[in-house]
């Protein structure tokens, strides 16, 4: 596994890494936060296949870890809120293994959620939300007309919409993914929800949700429409979709919601106290960023750039607290890590983020 | 009694325009339902764990509390429901 890498840094612990870069000197701290970062990737699949094998070699330990992803099954329960306000004591609709039922929402909740799981397990070798088996929780018919989707740390939860600006959120799969997403961006990340790094952790919900959806339909980046939420749209809802990855701020222009605030450049970044500092707002700058980088690598979203994403998304160097440049060179770095340093990858990763504003030293 | 509801967050991040609310125009059962509310609403809960959970700005005269999904509380949800419906027949 340290093939081409100094093996000494493989027996370092990322802890010492960290506690190197914050104390060291300037000298030790690159040297830190320079193996940190070549460190996690394989770091953590070490980690899984650790799990997976016991003390094995390469060879065996690869068998083993193909085999636990073999065996990784679906874990999915949802529950029937009723149209209550309550997240516990519901009644259990459909679990694992049990056939549809007659509730449409139901069922679109489990096969979203099934759809989901199989999204992170074959395109990132990624186990549920947590990467061991996490039950999927999800919660149907929340509130009455309840016009939200959202993910409350242990599950999703679904309303049903008030039928005219919006419908069941379930009929989305991209709203499901973009739920399932936070748990994963809470799982790895820990975003904290205000601010610039409350509008990335919406940022990689979205961009979750849309590779979710676009695996499903066996798009490439050029024939998705990169909206999020077009298919929770009521009768009276007039647009697109809720946000469009494509073309922020003209997804919707609606006589009773206004228009769609989102800037797709951070010299238009909304400062506000409202949407715990605009982070459905200025989501938009990376999500146009993303968007960037996936049409002009053309292919699959979930592939090259879906993949750089997740490797930033585990990257040690990303914070709680991040910014949006802090994370884009992260990005930058999981691209050199991954594809190389002069790779063509890591080149557009740079033009993607300066296309929308976002450029460092 | 004027009562003003701001909605904000969610999925979707909107924030549509203000329910606004005179009790002096309703009819007097819902009147009387909403203005027993409001006297007794809660001072406001705080904002807990998760991603794209609504949050409710509620001004009576010139007193507001916050409540934040999905712990907002039953006779807050029932003024909720209420400000919407009249401002639906409004």
């Amino acid at each position: 596994m340290c093939r081409n890498r100094n093996p000494l840094l493989c027996a370092v612990p990322p802890y010492v890494l960290h506690e190197v870069a914050a104390r060291g000197t300037e000298r030790q701290r690159k040297w830190a936060l320079k193996t940190l970062s070549a460190d996690t990737t394989i770091r953590h699949a070490r980690a899984i296949n650790t799990k997976a094998r016991g003390r094995k070699g390469p060879r065996e330990a690869y068998a083993a870890f193909a085999a636990a992803a073999a065996k990784a099954k679906r874990n999915r329960v949802i529950w029937d809120a009723r149209h209550s306000y309550a997240v516990s004591g519901l009644k259990r609709v459909r679990d694992e293994g049990d056939p549809p039922v007659k509730d449409k929402a139901v069922n679109e909740a489990f096969d979203g959620l099934g759809e989901t799981w199989d999204f992170w397990l074959r395109a990132f070798s990624r186990d549920s939300i947590d990467d061991e088996n996490m039950p999927m929780r999800g919660i149907v018919h929340f509130g009455e007309e309840y016009p939200n989707a959202f993910w409350d740390g242990r599950r999703m939860v679904f309303g049903d919409g008030d039928g005219e600006i919006f419908t069941r959120f379930t009929k989305s799969l991209d709203v499901i993914g973009h739920e399932l997403g936070h748990g994963v961006i809470e799982d790895e990340a820990a975003l904290e929800y205000h601010g610039q790094s409350g509008a990335l952790n919406e940022h990689i919900a979205d961009v979750a949700g849309i590779m979710v959806k676009q695996r499903k339909l066996e798009q490439t980046a050029d024939q998705a429409d990169w909206l999020i939420g077009a298919d929770i749209r009521g009768s009276e809802f007039h647009g697109d979709a809720l946000r469009s990855m494509k073309a922020p701020g003209t997804a919707y222009d609606d006589p009773r919601l206004g228009k769609d605030p989102q800037p797709a450049h951070f010299k238009d970044y909304v400062n506000t106290v409202d949407d715990n500092g605009g982070v459905h707002i200025n989501s938009g700058i990376p999500n146009h960023a993303f968007y960037l980088l996936a049409t002009n690598l053309g292919g699959r979203s979930w592939q090259t750039p879906g993949r750089i994403w997740y490797d930033a998304l585990r990257h040690p160097l990303l914070s709680p607290t991040s910014t949006f440049t802090a994370f884009a060179r992260i990005t930058h770095r999981a691209a050199r890590q991954r594809f190389g340093t002069g790779s063509d990858e890591a080149k557009a990763v740079r033009e993607a983020w300066a296309e929308v504003g976002i450029d460092w030293e | 009694m004027r009562i003003e509801v701001r909605q904000q967050g969610g999925f979707g991040g909107l924030r549509p325009p203000p329910l606004v609310v005179d009790t002096a125009r309703l009819d007097a059962r819902t009147a009387g339902e909403i203005e027993r509310l409001a006297e007794t609403l809660p001072p406001g809960n705080e904002p807990g764990r998760g991603a794209d959970l609504m949050r409710y700005d509620v001004q009576i005269d010139d007193r507001c509390a916050t409540f934040f999904e999905p712990d907002v509380p039953a006779p807050v949800r029932r003024l909720l429901a209420l400000a919407r419906d009249a401002g639906r027949s409004a």
